[in-house]
C-alpha cells in the first residue's frame, strides 16, 4: 500500500462516517485532502488545500474542486465542471493514473496527481467522494530533464559532428544530473511528510 | 538680160506710188526723220502702232518715243556711223501713256551725192509676241521647279525634310516673299499632330505665334474645301473675324497677297496646307495657282509615300519585335525545360544513389543487430573485474553503434526511415531547440529565431525534424569558423503552380517555411547542386561524412515536403524546408487534451515476441525478461496465435513486421487484436518499406522500433506503448 492509499483510506473512513476525530486526524495530514456531497459541492478541506491552492476554499459554494484555475499538462485551460473531481463524481468510479496543473492567484503552478473516488454508505448509495492533491511537481521537473537528456542522446544519433556529440553527450549527463538532483529532493521531502 | 530685166526700171515707180506701198504695210511703223530726228513722214502702221497721227507728229522729234532720252541720239550717231542704229528691243511710249514691246531700226537716208539727208525708223510691235514667250517662259520655269522638286520628293524618305523641299519650291513657283507648310504628322501611339516648316523668313518670325487655327480663312485650306488667293488678304470679308485677334497678330510678317492649297491625301484627308504670302498686293495670279496646285498634288504623291513606308515599316518593326519576343519566349521556355529536365535528372539521380543505400543498409541494419545485442549481452554478463573485456566489448559496442547510426542515416537519405508523424507546431519546437543549438554550437554563433505568428501546424516525426534542423545548424557553424549568427525562422508559405513545375516531386500548396541561415561563407553553384548528394563533402577528412544534408534532403522528401539551398560566396547560406500544411489544425489540441489524463498505471506485464530470426529474437527476449516482464516467444504468425489463444494474460505484442509462414506481423497483430481488444502492439523493422508502412510513414497510431535498437531503447519503447492509453 502506497502512502497515500493509506491516506485515502483514512479520509475516506472520515468521510464516510463524518466523524468530527477522523475530520480533525485529517486536518494533520500534508497532503490537500478535501471531500464533496453527491452535487460536487465542498463539504470539508483540510487546511494543506490552503498552501497547496493558495487560497481559502469556500464550503458548500465551491463545486468540484478547490483549486483556483485548472489547466491540463499542455497548458489548456481545464474547467472545473470536467475535471478529475468532476468526472469521477458524474460517473460514480474512481479516476487514477492522470495528472494536471493548478494555479494559485499568485500565479505559481503546481502540478498533481488527483485520486478522486466516490463515497458510498453502506447501503451502496452515493454519497459524493474523496479527493486527495498528490504534488507531484518535482517528479515532473526530474522528468523533464531526463526527457531532455533522451532528447540529447537521440540527436547524438543523428548527427555525426564530433563536437556535437561530445556537447549533447555532456548536456546530457547534466539533465541526467539534475533529474537525479530533484528526484533526491522530492524522495527526501516524501520521507519527511509520512 | 532677159526681157523681164530689161523692162523692170525702178526709177520708174513714182513717189505716189512708194508713198502708197509704204502706208500699206500696217503692222509696221515707218517714220521718216531729218538729219536731226525730226518727223518727216509719219506710216499708217506708226500711226496704228503708236496711236499718234501723221499731222500731229510731223516737225516733231521721235525722242517723245523713248523712255530713255539718250536712246535717240545714239540711234542716229550709230546709224551715221555703220548705217544702223538700234536693233534692240524694248519698250516705246505710246500717245495713250501706254508702251509696246517693239523691235525696230534706224537707217540712214543719203542723197544722189550719198550726203545723209534724213533717216528711215522702221519699228515693228512685238507685244503680243513678247507676252506668248514671257508665258511660256514662266510656264517652263514652274515645269521646271515642279520637275525638280518632284524628284527631289521622289527621292526622299524623310518626311521633315520633303516638306522643307514642297515649301522652298512653292515659294519659288509663286513668287511668294515668304512660304510655310503647316502638315499633320502621326505620332507613335498614331495620333495627329502638326508641325511646319518655313520658306523665306526665319522660324523665329513664326516661332512667336501659336498654330494657325481653323479659322475662317485658314478653315477651306484645312478642311481642304479649295484654294484660297486674295489679292490683298487684308481686305477679304473672311480677314481678321476671329476673336481674339484682328488680323495678323502683332509682329506678325505684313501679307498682303495671300495663296493657300490644301494638300490632300489620294484618300481624301487632309495632309496639310501651302500657304504663301507676300507684302505687296496681287502678286498671285492664276499661274501661281495653278503651280501650287501642281505642286501640292506632288506634295501629297511624296507624302502618302512616306507615310506608306512609315506605316511598312512600323509594321515591319512590330513583326520583327514579335519575331525577336517569340524567340525570346522560346528561348525562355527552352531553359524552363532544361531546368525541369536538370531537376529531374537530379532527382532520379538521388533516387537511384538512394535505391541503393537504402538496400546496402538495410542489410547492414539486420547484421549490426545481432552485432549490438550479442555485444550488450556479452558487456552486461562479464564480470566486474574483467575490465579490459568490459573496455573491449565496450568499444566493440560503441562502434557497432556508431555504424547503426551511419545505417540510420543512410536509410534516412533513402526515404526509408520509419518516421512517426504527429501534429506538431513547429515553433514550439524550434523555441524548445534553440536553447540546445546555442548550447551546442559554442559562444562564437549568435542563434536568433524569428517566429511567424499564426504558423500553420503540420505533420511530420518531430524528433527527425530537431534533428534536421540540428544538422543545418551544424553546417552553418562549419560556414562559419570566426563566429557569426544562425538564424531560425518560421513562416507560412505557399508554392504555386510555377514554382513547383521547376522541381521534380513538388507539389502546390499551403506549407510551413522553416529557414536556417548563417552569415558565413557561403557556397558556390556546383556545391549548391550538389550539397544533397550523400558523402559529398566539403569538410576536412574526419569532419563528418557529408551525410547530413542527405539525411535531411531524404527526411524533408519523405515527409511530403521541399528543401531549397540559397546560397552566394561570400554571403552566407540559408537552407528553407518546406513541410505540408497539416489539413485539420484542431488534431493536435485534441491529442495534448487526451495526454492531460495521461496514464501511469503500472502492473506486471506479459510480452510476446514474435520473431523468425533467431538471433534477434534471442536478444529482445533477454532484454525484456531483465527488465523483469514475463515474455513468451514464438518464430511465426500462427505460432504467436495458438500461444495467445492459450495464455490467460498478455498484454503486449511485440512483433517483426515480417515473417516467414505467409503473415506479416500485421496481420498477426489484427488477428490478435480480434481475440484480445485490449492487446497492445509494438513492431520493429531493420527495413521501412514494407506493408506496414504506407507511403514510407507509419500509420496512425502504429507502434515501432527500429532495428538495431539497444536495450535502453527497447525498455522505454516497450514502457511506453504500454503505458499509452491505460
Amino acid at each position: 500500500m502506497t502512502p497515500m492509499d493509506a491516506i485515502l483510506e483514512r479520509a475516506l473512513g472520515a468521510a464516510s462516517v463524518g466523524a468530527q476525530a477522523l475530520m480533525e486526524a485529517l486536518d494533520q495530514l500534508p497532503a490537500a485532502i478535501y471531500v464533496t456531497d453527491e452535487d460536487g459541492l465542498i463539504t470539508y478541506f483540510n487546511p494543506a488545500c490552503i498552501d497547496f491552492t493558495g487560497r481559502r476554499p469556500e464550503v458548500g459554494r465551491d463545486r468540484w474542486c478547490v483549486t483556483w484555475r485548472l489547466y491540463t499538462n499542455a497548458g489548456e485551460f481545464l474547467p472545473h465542471d470536467q475535471c478529475p473531481m468532476a468526472v469521477a463524481i458524474n460517473t460514480q468510479r474512481p479516476i487514477r493514473g492522470v495528472t494536471a496543473v493548478a494555479e494559485r492567484p499568485d500565479g505559481t503552478r503546481v502540478v498533481f496527481r488527483p485520486y478522486p473516488t466516490p463515497i458510498f454508505d453502506a447501503q451502496g448509495k452515493f454519497k459524493g467522494a474523496v479527493n486527495i492533491l498528490e504534488d507531484v511537481t518535482d517528479e515532473v521537473r526530474a522528468e523533464d530533464f531526463r526527457a531532455q537528456a533522451r532528447r540529447c542522446h537521440r540527436l547524438v544519433n543523428g548527427i555525426d559532428d564530433p563536437e556535437v556529440h561530445e556537447a549533447l553527450n555532456r548536456m546530457a549527463e547534466e539533465y541526467e544530473a539534475k533529474a537525479a538532483a530533484v528526484e533526491e529532493e522530492w524522495k527526501s521531502k516524501a520521507r519527511l511528510a509520512f | 538680160m532677159s526681157d523681164a530685166m530689161a523692162r523692170f526700171r525702178p526709177e520708174a515707180i513714182s513717189a505716189s506710188e512708194w508713198r502708197q506701198i509704204v502706208q500699206s504695210a500696217t503692222e509696221t511703223a515707218i517714220i521718216s526723220t531729218d538729219p536731226t530726228g525730226k518727223v518727216t513722214s509719219w506710216s499708217e502702221g506708226a500711226h496704228r502702232i503708236l496711236g499718234w497721227t501723221e499731222q500731229e507728229m510731223l516737225g516733231r522729234s521721235l525722242e517723245c518715243l523713248f523712255p530713255d532720252p539718250n536712246q535717240l541720239s545714239r540711234e542716229l550717231r550709230d546709224a551715221t556711223s555703220t548705217g544702223r542704229g538700234g536693233g534692240q528691243e524694248g519698250w516705246r511710249q505710246c500717245k495713250s501713256g501706254g508702251r509696246v514691246w517693239a523691235a525696230g531700226e534706224m537707217h540712214p537716208i543719203r542723197g544722189d551725192d550719198g550726203a545723209i539727208t534724213g533717216f528711215v525708223k522702221i519699228l515693228r510691235d512685238r507685244t503680243a509676241n513678247r507676252a506668248a514667250e514671257e508665258t511660256i517662259a514662266e510656264e517652263r520655269r514652274a515645269l521646271e521647279i515642279l520637275n525638280r522638286a518632284g524628284s527631289a520628293l521622289a527621292a526622299e524618305t524623310d518626311l521633315h525634310r520633303l516638306v522643307q523641299i514642297v515649301t522652298d519650291a512653292g515659294v519659288e513657283l509663286s513668287g511668294a516673299e515668304f512660304g510655310a507648310f503647316f502638315y499633320n504628322v502621326l505620332d507613335n501611339k498614331g495620333e495627329s499632330y502638326m508641325l511646319y516648316t518655313l520658306s523665306g523668313a526665319p522660324i523665329e518670325a513664326f516661332s512667336k505665334f501659336p498654330m494657325p487655327r481653323n479659322t475662317a480663312v485658314f478653315a477651306p485650306t484645312f478642311t481642304g474645301e479649295g484654294i484660297v488667293r486674295s489679292d490683298d488678304i487684308t481686305k477679304d470679308p473672311r480677314y481678321g473675324k476671329n476673336a481674339p485677334r484682328k488680323g495678323m497678330p502683332e509682329g506678325h510678317l505684313p501679307v498682303r497677297s495671300y495663296l493657300a492649297v490644301p494638300v490632300m491625301s489620294r484618300t481624301g484627308e487632309v495632309l496639310g496646307g501651302l500657304f504663301f504670302g507676300h507684302a505687296t498686293p496681287g502678286m498671285f495670279d492664276e499661274r501661281s495657282e495653278r503651280g501650287l496646285e501642281g505642286l501640292a498634288a506632288e506634295a501629297a504623291v511624296a507624302i502618302d509615300n512616306v507615310r506608306l513606308a512609315q506605316e511598312q515599316k512600323r509594321a515591319e518593326d512590330a513583326l520583327r519585335e514579335l519575331n525577336a519576343g517569340l524567340e525570346q519566349q522560346v528561348a525562355e521556355r527552352t531553359a524552363e525545360l532544361r531546368a525541369n529536365e536538370e531537376a529531374l535528372r537530379q532527382s532520379q539521380k538521388m533516387e537511384a544513389v538512394g535505391q541503393l543505400t537504402g538496400g546496402v543498409a538495410h542489410d547492414f541494419n539486420n547484421l549490426l543487430q545481432v552485432i549490438i545485442g550479442n555485444l550488450d549481452t556479452i558487456e552486461r554478463a562479464l564480470p566486474e573485474e574483467s575490465a579490459r573485456l568490459r573496455r573491449a566489448a565496450n568499444q566493440a559496442l560503441k562502434g557497432a553503434r556508431r555504424a547503426a547510426s551511419l545505417t540510420q542515416r543512410l536509410l534516412a537519405f533513402s526515404r526509408r526511415q520509419p518516421l512517426d508523424p504527429k501534429p506538431a507546431n513547429v515553433n514550439a519546437l524550434v523555441t524548445s531547440l534553440s536553447e540546445l543549438v546555442h548550447r551546442t554550437l559554442g559562444e562564437t554563433v549568435a542563434v536568433e529565431t524569428v517566429l511567424a505568428a499564426g504558423l500553420w501546424q503540420v505533420e511530420v516525426d518531430p524528433n527527425e525534424l530537431e534533428a534536421a534542423i540540428l544538422n543545418l545548424a551544424v553546417n552553418a557553424r562549419d560556414a562559419m569558423p570566426e563566429g557569426g549568427r544562425l538564424t531560425i525562422e518560421t513562416a507560412n508559405s505557399h508554392i504555386d503552380e510555377a514554382y513547383a513545375s521547376n522541381y521534380a516531386e513538388v507539389t502546390p500548396g499551403q506549407y510551413v517555411c522553416i529557414s536556417v541561415s548563417d552569415t558565413g561563407k557561403g557556397m558556390d553553384d556546383g556545391t549548391v547542386a550538389r550539397a544533397f548528394e550523400p558523402f559529398f563533402t566539403t569538410k576536412p577528412v574526419g569532419r563528418g561524412t557529408g551525410l547530413g544534408l542527405s539525411q535531411v534532403y531524404g527526411f524533408v522528401k519523405q515527409s511530403g515536403g521541399h528543401v531549397k539551398i540559397y546560397s552566394e560566396v561570400g554571403h552566407g547560406t540559408t537552407v528553407k524546408i518546406y513541410l505540408p500544411r497539416l489539413a485539420s489544425d484542431g488534431l493536435a489540441e485534441e491529442d495534448a487534451a487526451a495526454d492531460a489524463l495521461a496514464a501511469d498505471a503500472e502492473s506486471e506485464e506479459t510480452i510476446l515476441v514474435v520473431e523468425d530470426d533467431d538471433d534477434v529474437r534471442t536478444y529482445s527476449v533477454d532484454v525484456l525478461r531483465e527488465l523483469g516482464y514475463r515474455v513468451i516467444e514464438a518464430h511465426d504468425g500462427p505460432s504467436a496465435l495458438r500461444l495467445l489463444e492459450r495464455q490467460t494474460r498478455v498484454d503486449l505484442l511485440f512483433t517483426d513486421v515480417v515473417l516467414p509462414s505467409g503473415m506479416t506481423g500485421a496481420q498477426v497483430a489484427e488477428q490478435a487484436r480480434a481475440l484480445r481488444p485490449d492487446l497492445k502492439v509494438l513492431f520493429t523493422t531493420g527495413y521501412a518499406r514494407n506493408a506496414i508502412i504506407h507511403q514510407g510513414r507509419l500509420e496512425k497510431g502504429v507502434k515501432l522500433i527500429t532495428k538495431p535498437f539497444a536495450s535502453n531503447d527497447l525498455a522505454a519503447k516497450v514502457r511506453d506503448v504500454l503505458d499509452e492509453g491505460a
